[in-house]
C-alpha cells in the first residue's frame, strides 16, 4: 500500500513537471482546472433557480444579477455556472466514449491485420464520410435526445474514426520496430506486446487527442443546442445563445449572448493550449533540438 | 619551401549557443589545406569535424556561430577571402562555385519529386541565370560522365530510382557542376558496401589527379584515410589532436588517441592479439575535463596531463600534435 | 563432434513483389537453398553486400521470418513443424540488432526493458529477485554498478551503452544462440573491438554460440577467428569455411573481390593494393537474377558454364565452395 502511494506521488510528480514544462500547457491547463471547479463547485455557491415570473426579464448587470437577467428573467450568471456542468460532462463524456473506441478498434485494427483490418476500416471510414450535421439533422427530427449520455453517444459517433485510422496507423508503424520484433522472439505474448510495449508508446497521442476531441465534443454540442436540436438542458451555453439568437436585435440581449460566447471561447482557448502545449512537450519530433 | 595552402584555418572556434549556455563544437582549430591534395579529417560523432567543414562553406547548421578565427580561403585566381565574414551575394556566389560539399545521408540530400536533370539544372539557374539551357545539358553530362554514369539514363530519372552507390555518384557529380575548386566529402561511403566504396574512392581519386581539385575528406574509417588521403588530421572533442603527412601519421603515432584509434581498427592482415579498443567513452560536450581532453582516457596519462591543456607541438616539418610526449619527441628531434 | 544445434537446410525465403497491371506478382528469393548450420559454443561470421539476404537469414535463425521451403532444425527438431518445444527454441535463440536505439522501447526504463526479458524467460520471478538478476547480467556485459543505468531511458545512454544493454537483455533469456546482425556498426570506432571483445568472452564463458552477420570483414576476423565465415551474394551462400583459411587464400571469385575491396589501415601497404578482380561494379538486384551462379555478370572467369542452371558447391579440405572453376588448377596459374 505504500508503495503504491509512493509511485503514484512519483508519477503526479512527473504529470506536474510535463505540465509545467510548457507555458502553454500551463496556462491552457489552469483555465481547464478553472471551469472544472466552477462545473463541480459553482452550483453550490450559486444556486440557480429556473422558475421565473418572467416580470423582471433582460434586466441590465446589477448586484443582484451581476450579468443582468435572460428574456425570461432569469439570472444569466447563475444560468451559466449552471450551464458548464452540463458542458463539460458532455465533453468529456463523448471524449471518454470515442477514445475508448477509437483506441481499442485502432489498436486491433493495426496489430492483427488481415481481414479483422478491412472490416474495423470499411466501418471507421464510413463514419468519416458521413456528413454529420445533416446526419444530426435528420437523428433530432426522429429522436428527442433527452439525456447528456445519449448526446454524447451521439457526439462520439463521429469523432471515433479519425482517432481509429491515426492510431492503426501509428500501431502499424510500431509494430515493426525493432524493440517489437525483439519481444516476439522473446516469446512476449500478444495481449503483453499491446499492452506494456505499444500503448506507452501511442499514450501522449492519445492523451492530445483526448483534449483536442473534448474540444471539438463543446464545439459540436453548443453548435446542436444552438440549433435548438437538443433542448431538453435549457442553461446549456448553446441553448442560451439559441435564446439569444431569438432576440439579437434587441441590444438587451447582448449579455445572454456574450456572457456564454465568451466562456466557450475561452475553453476553446484553454484546450487548445494544453492540446499544443503538451504536444511540443511530448511529442519530440516537434521540439527543438 | 613554402607551401600553396587553398584554405587557411587560423584558431576558428564555434559555438552552439543555446538559451541557458553555449557548448563549444570547435576550440580554436588551426589547420592549413594543401592546394590538390586530399587531406582527412578523423574522429568519431560528436569530434566536431562535420561542424568544421561547414564552416569552410559559412554553413554552420543553426544555432551555430563561428565565434572566432579566419578562415581564409586562397583562390587559384590571387584572391583571398575570409570565408568566415562573407555574407549575402558574396557568399552566394562563393558557395558551390569555389566550394561545394558532398552530405552524409545522399539519401536526403535529393529532392525525392524532381528528375536529376532538373535539379542540376536548377542548381546552375540558381548560381547563374545566364546559363542558356544547351550548357547546362552539356555540364550535366560532362559531370555524370566523370563519374561513370550514363547521362542518357540518369538525367531523366528520379532520386529513388537509383542505387546507393549510383545516388553517391550523382552526389558527386552534382557537386562538380560549377567547377569548383574544393569539395567537402561528409562520409561518402558510410551506407555502401565495401566494392562500391573502393570503386566510389577510385573516382574521387582521379578527380583530385586529373583535375586537381582539392578535398577535405570527413571520415570515421582509418582505413580509407590510409588509402586515399595526403593528409590526415585527427579530433577529438572539437580540438585538433594530430596533424600531418599520411605515411608520418601511420609511422610515428605522436597522439595517443590516434594510437588508440588505429590499434581498434581490426584488418586482413593484422594479429588480433593486437587489436584493442580505447577505454572509456568520447566527451560530451556537457562534461569539462581538465588539462587535456584525451587524459582520462590516455593509458600515458601522466599527472600534468589534468593540469596543463597541452599546444600543438611540432614534430616534424609536415607533422605535428597535440601532447606532452609529443614536445619531448620534438625536442630531441630538434637538437 | 561438436554437438549441432541448428541447422538450415535447403531454405528458401521468396518475396513477391506486385507486378505491372495484368501481368501478376513479381516472385523472386530472397535466399536460395541455403544451408547453414552452427554448432555449440560456435562462432559464425556471415559476411555479405547489403541486400545479399543475411539480415533475412538472421531472421529465419530466429524464427521471425518463416522459411517458404525448407527446414529449420533446432536441436534435431524441425521447428517449421513442431510447435511442441517452441518457447524452449524461442528463448534458445536470441537476437541482437543494428540500431540499439530502435531495439529499445523508448518510454520504458532499461528496468522495464530487461523485465520484459526476464519475464519472458520465468515468469515466477519475484519483484525482489528481479533487480538481482538484473545485476548479474548488467556485470556480465560490463556495465557497473547497475544503479547507474537500470533507471535510465535509451536516450540517456550511449549507443555503446544501448548495445551493451540489448546483450544484457539477451543473456536474460539463457539463450544457446545469440544472432548479432550488424552490432557494431553504429558504434564509435574506438569501441567496436570493446563490444566484439565482449560477444567472443560471453562465447567463451558462457558457451552461447554466435551468428555474427556483418559486412565487415575484418570484424568477422577479429570475432569469429577459431570460427568459420560464411559469404553471401544475391541470397546464396558462396564459400564457407574456417576463418583464416578463407582470408588467406579465397577461393571464390566473389570473394576475392571482397577481400581486396577492404582497405588496409596502414599507407604503405594499402597504396600498393591491386584493384578488385571484377568486372562490373554493378550489384545486380534480387529480382532480376536469374537460375544460375549470381556472380556470372561481374566474375572475371566468366565462361558460358556460368550460365546453365544452378552451381553445385565443390568442397576443398574444410572450405565449400559454390563455384564451377576447377579450383585446383586455378590456384597454379
Amino acid at each position: 500500500m505504500k508503495k503504491f502511494f509512493s509511485s503514484l506521488g512519483s508519477f503526479l510528480l512527473k504529470v506536474w513537471k510535463t505540465i509545467c514544462a510548457n507555458k502553454k500547457t500551463l496556462v491552457g491547463f489552469f483555465i481547464f482546472v478553472f471551469f472544472i471547479l466552477i462545473a463541480i463547485f459553482g452550483p453550490m455557491i450559486f444556486p440557480y433557480d429556473p422558475s421565473t415570473h418572467g416580470l423582471n426579464y433582460f434586466e441590465a448587470p446589477s448586484w443582484d444579477h451581476p450579468l443582468g437577467t435572460d428574456e425570461a428573467g432569469r439570472d444569466i450568471f447563475r444560468q451559466l455556472i449552471d450551464g458548464t456542468r452540463d458542458i463539460l460532462s458532455i465533453a468529456l463524456l463523448t471524449s471518454a466514449i470515442a477514445v475508448t473506441f477509437g483506441t481499442l478498434l485502432g489498436v486491433i485494427s493495426g496489430y492483427a491485420g488481415g481481414w479483422l483490418d478491412r472490416i474495423i476500416q470499411i466501418v471507421s471510414n464510413l463514419f468519416l464520410s458521413i456528413p454529420s450535421l445533416p446526419v444530426l439533422l435528420m437523428l433530432s427530427a426522429i429522436f428527442n435526445i433527452s439525456n447528456s449520455f445519449f448526446f454524447a453517444l451521439t457526439l462520439a459517433a463521429f469523432s471515433w474514426a479519425g482517432l481509429c485510422r491515426a492510431v492503426r496507423s501509428q500501431i502499424m508503424s510500431l509494430k515493426e520496430r525493432d524493440f517489437i520484433l525483439i519481444c516476439k522472439v522473446m516469446n512476449v505474448s500478444k495481449m503483453k506486446i499491446i499492452m506494456t510495449e505499444l500503448i506507452p508508446n501511442i499514450a501522449s497521442y492519445i492523451l492530445i487527442n483526448f483534449i483536442v476531441i473534448i474540444r471539438n465534443a463543446i464545439i459540436g454540442s453548443v453548435g446542436i443546442m444552438m440549433l435548438g436540436l437538443a433542448d431538453f438542458q435549457p442553461s446549456n451555453w448553446g441553448a442560451m445563445l439559441f435564446r439569444a439568437k431569438a432576440n439579437i436585435t434587441s441590444i438587451k440581449a447582448l449579455s445572454l449572448f456574450l456572457s456564454p460566447a465568451v466562456c466557450i471561447a475561452l475553453i476553446q482557448t484553454g484546450s487548445i493550449l494544453l492540446s499544443n502545449g503538451l504536444d511540443e512537450t511530448l511529442n519530440p519530433k516537434l521540439k527543438k533540438n | 619551401m613554402e607551401k600553396d595552402y587553398i584554405f587557411e584555418l587560423k584558431d576558428v572556434t564555434i559555438d552552439y549557443k543555446m538559451k541557458m549556455f553555449s557548448l563549444r563544437a570547435n576550440d580554436q582549430v588551426s589547420i592549413n589545406l594543401e592546394r590538390g591534395k586530399i587531406t582527412a579529417l578523423v574522429g568519431e560523432s560528436g569530434s566536431g569535424k562535420t561542424t568544421l567543414a561547414t564552416s569552410l562553406l559559412n554553413c554552420v547548421s543553426e544555432p551555430g556561430e563561428i565565434t572566432g578565427g579566419n578562415v581564409l580561403f586562397h583562390s587559384k585566381d590571387g584572391t583571398t577571402l575570409d570565408v568566415a565574414k562573407l555574407s549575402g551575394e558574396d557568399l552566394r556566389l562563393f558557395r558551390w562555385a569555389k566550394v561545394s560539399m558532398v552530405f552524409q545521408g545522399s539519401q536526403s540530400a535529393l529532392n525525392p519529386v524532381m528528375t536529376i536533370g532538373a535539379q542540376f539544372a536548377e542548381t546552375m539557374k540558381e548560381h547563374d541565370r545566364r546559363f542558356t539551357k544547351e550548357q547546362i545539358k552539356a555540364k550535366s553530362e560532362e559531370v555524370l560522365g566523370i563519374v561513370n554514369l550514363d547521362p542518357d539514363r540518369v538525367l531523366s530519372m528520379y532520386p529513388h530510382e537509383l542505387s546507393g552507390g549510383m545516388k553517391q555518384r550523382v552526389m558527386i557529380a552534382f557537386s562538380l557542376l560549377l567547377d569548383p575548386e574544393f569539395i567537402i566529402l561528409d562520409e561518402p561511403t558510410t551506407a555502401l558496401d565495401v566494392i562500391t566504396q573502393d570503386y566510389i574512392f577510385n573516382i574521387l581519386k582521379d578527380i583530385n589527379v586529373k583535375r586537381g581539385i582539392s578535398m577535405l575528406l570527413l571520415t570515421h574509417d582509418i582505413a580509407i584515410v590510409s588509402k586515399y588521403a595526403d593528409y590526415i588530421g585527427v579530433m577529438y572533442g572539437g580540438k585538433l589532436m594530430e596533424f600531418g603527412d599520411v605515411y608520418s601519421v601511420f609511422e610515428k603515432k605522436s597522439h595517443p588517441y590516434t594510437e588508440g584509434l588505429i590499434k581498434a581498427t581490426p584488418s586482413l592482415i593484422c594479429d588480433i592479439s593486437e587489436i584493442e579498443s580505447i577505454p572509456g567513452h568520447s566527451p560530451s560536450f556537457m562534461e569539462k575535463v581538465s588539462g587535456c581532453l584525451f587524459n582520462p582516457r590516455c593509458k600515458y596519462a601522466k599527472e600534468e596531463c589534468s593540469k596543463e591543456v597541452p599546444e600543438m607541438y611540432e614534430i616534424s616539418s609536415d607533422h605535428c600534435a597535440r601532447c606532452f610526449r609529443a614536445k619531448k619527441k620534438g625536442e630531441s628531434h630538434g637538437e | 563432434m561438436a554437438n549441432r544445434l541448428l541447422e538450415l537446410q535447403k531454405v528458401n525465403v521468396v518475396f513477391s513483389k506486385r507486378g505491372e497491371f495484368m501481368k501478376g506478382d513479381h516472385k523472386f528469393h530472397v535466399l536460395k537453398d541455403v544451408d547453414f548450420h552452427i554448432d555449440e559454443g560456435e562462432i559464425v561470421a556471415v559476411v555479405g553486400e547489403s541486400g545479399c539476404g543475411k539480415t533475412t537469414m538472421g531472421k529465419v535463425i530466429t524464427g521471425l521470418q518463416a522459411p517458404t521451403s525448407g527446414k529449420v532444425i533446432f536441436q534435431g527438431v524441425d521447428i517449421t513443424k513442431a510447435f511442441s518445444n517452441k518457447k524452449e527454441y524461442r528463448n534458445a535463440v536470441q537476437f541482437i540488432q543494428q540500431d540499439s536505439y530502435a531495439a529499445l522501447n523508448p518510454v520504458k526504463t532499461i528496468y522495464g526493458s530487461l523485465s520484459t526479458a526476464i519475464l519472458a524467460a520465468n515468469k515466477k520471478v519475484k519483484r525482489d529477485e528481479m533487480e538481482e538478476l538484473m545485476r548479474g547480467y548488467l556485470s556480465d556485459v560490463g556495465l557497473k554498478p547497475a544503479e547507474l543505468y537500470l533507471y535510465k531511458y535509451p536516450h540517456q545512454l550511449s549507443g555503446g551503452q544501448r548495445q551493451r544493454i540489448l546483450m544484457a537483455r539477451a543473456l536474460a533469456l539463457n539463450p544457446k544462440i545469440i544472432v548479432a546482425d550488424e552490432p557494431v556498426s553504429m558504434i564509435d570506432v574506438s569501441l567496436r573491438v570493446s563490444i566484439l571483445s565482449l560477444m567472443a568472452k560471453l562465447n567463451k564463458e558462457k558457451k552461447i554460440s554466435f551468428v555474427y552477420i556483418t559486412h565487415d570483414l575484418a570484424t568477422a576476423r577479429f570475432i569469429a577467428n577459431q570460427g568459420r565465415i560464411s559469404v553471401m551474394y544475391l541470397g546464396q551462400i558462396m564459400e564457407e569455411g574456417p576463418v583464416e583459411t578463407l582470408i588467406s587464400s579465397p577461393e571464390h571469385p566473389y570473394t576475392k573481390a571482397l577481400i581486396a575491396a577492404v582497405p588496409i589501415p596502414d599507407p604503405k601497404k594499402s597504396r600498393n593494393s591491386k584493384p578488385i578482380p571484377i568486372r562490373n561494379m554493378k550489384l545486380m538486384s534480387l529480382e532480376h537474377r536469374k537460375d544460375c551462379c549470381p556472380f556470372y555478370d561481374r566474375c572475371p572467369h566468366f565462361h558460358d558454364e556460368c550460365l546453365a542452371g544452378d552451381i553445385e558447391y565443390q568442397q576443398k579440405g574444410d572450405v565449400k565452395i559454390k563455384c564451377n572453376l576447377d579450383l585446383d588448377n586455378e590456384g597454379k596459374e
